[in-house]
């Protein structure tokens, strides 16, 4: 039994502390994948929060047959997705300027990098549900097809179809000054 | 510059960058790009998209305390929602007097109705006095309405087509896989061939849930007319709030549409690709 098990058994048998380390472990990495998702500080704070409710809360349903950290991604990725549904409104520059945290050594490369971060943000956005999960959790979180595929329910060659199309409607999505 | 192979080959681009494709299919892009400069450089462009998209990684500030801040939120949230002794230990109490309430309001509610038939019944010949104007009123709701309807009946002939489309491409495919499986049992296309029922289960999902949008649209028209009917008589508040209800449905059912007509395009194109992946492997193994 890995690490995460124990902990989770240990939570249910009334050790709190146990779900305390599991936040610990897991909470930043969770953000990290919302903010993804969201690219607002505010609302993925919101959004973390709502995930780490559901999972006190239904702590019990999670059946040991994945590992912990699948079946967390699964409900921030089905929760990122509703809030999106629901919040059409893209950020406007203004915003995103407030909101990213952006790499450079002066203000004009930082402009610069704000503005290519901003322009990947919004094609990123106007992927499909599905192709938009694939590409964050391949690209931004690192996982293998395998765990894509777990955390999104679909098959190793269905992921690998979703994130070929993605890659291919970036492109045509993306102004050629973008690219590195 | 064979066309065909091009595409074929760009469609492998990003697995042979990441590394994610067998060692036959490796070497026949290797060869493939050195002899054809345009797939060259669209797959450096592809290499330039990737390594740009890494680089700018969403890069949140986060503040060490943020666990800490966090499990005290969580915890806060789930004890203000825990249920309180009261109603822990009343609850069979509470469950009785709701009971009660329920029958109650239920008794008061129906000899209230009955009480107010005749002056709805006026209500209705009053209006039905003014026919002209309801004419009108429903005319200028059922505009929007009937647009709707034309719109979600083209979508849904849509949705039928490429459902057809699908199924014919998968026909043609399962014969393939067939002449692949009686002939050839290699390890290579035995690999290829495993993940032929897992793809073919993912697409069947796909045209049901087509098919409900499709049957479910039907069913709806069908509502649509009873409604109709119906609105010779009732008032114009529920025929506003009939229309309403429709209206909303009806938008619902554009989005399932449009998203299902993607994927549906998306599961073509997977096929194709799997098409050219078993049509490569029995050229292969027909030369053998």
């Amino acid at each position: 039994m890995n690490r995460d098990s124990t902990l989770i058994n240990d939570f249910l048998n009334g050790n709190e502390r146990a779900f305390d380390e599991l936040v610990n472990t897991y909470s930043a990495k969770s953000f990290r994948l919302i903010y993804s998702f969201v690219y607002k500080h505010h609302d993925a704070q919101d959004l973390n929060q709502e995930l780490w409710l559901l999972v006190y809360r239904n702590l019990k349903y999670f059946k040991h047959q994945a590992q912990f950290y699948t079946w967390l991604y699964r409900i921030a990725v089905n929760l990122c997705n509703r809030f999106l549904q629901k919040n059409k409104t893209r950020l406007s520059p203004e915003e995103f300027t407030a909101n990213t945290t952006v790499f450079g050594t002066n203000p004009d490369e930082i402009t610069q990098n704000n503005d290519t971060m901003r322009k990947i943000y919004s094609a990123v956005a106007c992927l499909p549900e599905k192709q938009r999960a694939v590409f964050i959790l391949r690209n931004y979180q690192n996982l293998s097809y395998e765990e894509i595929s777990g955390i999104i329910n679909i098959s190793v060659g269905s992921a690998k179809t979703n994130h070929c199309y993605a890659v291919k409607t970036l492109q045509n999505l993306l102004p050629k000054d973008v690219i590195l | 510059m064979n066309l065909s192979k091009c595409s074929k080959v760009k469609n492998l681009f990003i697995l042979f960058l990441e590394n994610e494709i067998n060692g036959t299919q490796k070497s026949q892009i290797e060869t493939h790009l050195s002899a054809c400069p345009a797939c060259r450089q669209e797959l450096e462009n592809t290499r330039k998209l990737l390594n740009t998209v890494k680089t700018y990684k969403p890069n949140p500030a986060l503040n060490p305390d943020y666990a800490a801040y966090l499990l005290q939120n969580i915890k806060h949230a789930a004890a203000q929602h825990r249920p309180s002794f009261i109603i822990t230990n009343l609850r069979p109490f509470l469950a009785g007097a709701l009971t009660c309430f329920v029958l109650l309001a239920g008794t008061y509610y129906f000899s209230r109705n009955s009480g107010t038939t005749v002056q709805e019944t006026a209500v209705t010949i009053e209006q039905n006095l003014h026919s002209a104007s309801r004419a009108e009123f429903r005319k200028s709701l059922d505009a929007n309405f009937e647009n709707n309807v034309e719109t979600l009946t083209f979508e849904t002939k849509k949705l039928n087509l490429a459902i057809a489309e699908l199924v014919r491409e998968h026909n043609a495919l399962d014969k393939r896989y067939a002449k692949l499986e009686t002939s050839l049992k290699e390890k290579q296309a035995s690999l290829a061939l495993k993940t032929h029922t897992v793809w073919k289960s993912e697409h069947a999902e796909l045209i049901k849930k087509a098919r409900e949008i499709i049957t479910s649209f039907e069913k709806l028209k069908k509502e649509e007319q009873l409604m109709e009917a119906a609105h010779e008589t009732v008032s114009f508040d529920k025929i506003a709030h009939d229309h309403e209800l429709f209206d909303k449905e009806l938008t619902a059912f554009k989005e399932e549409c449009s998203t299902c007509n993607k994927y549906l395009e998306m599961a073509k194109m997977q096929t194709n690709i799997i098409g050219s992946e078993y049509d490569r492997l029995l050229n292969t193994y027909t030369q053998k």
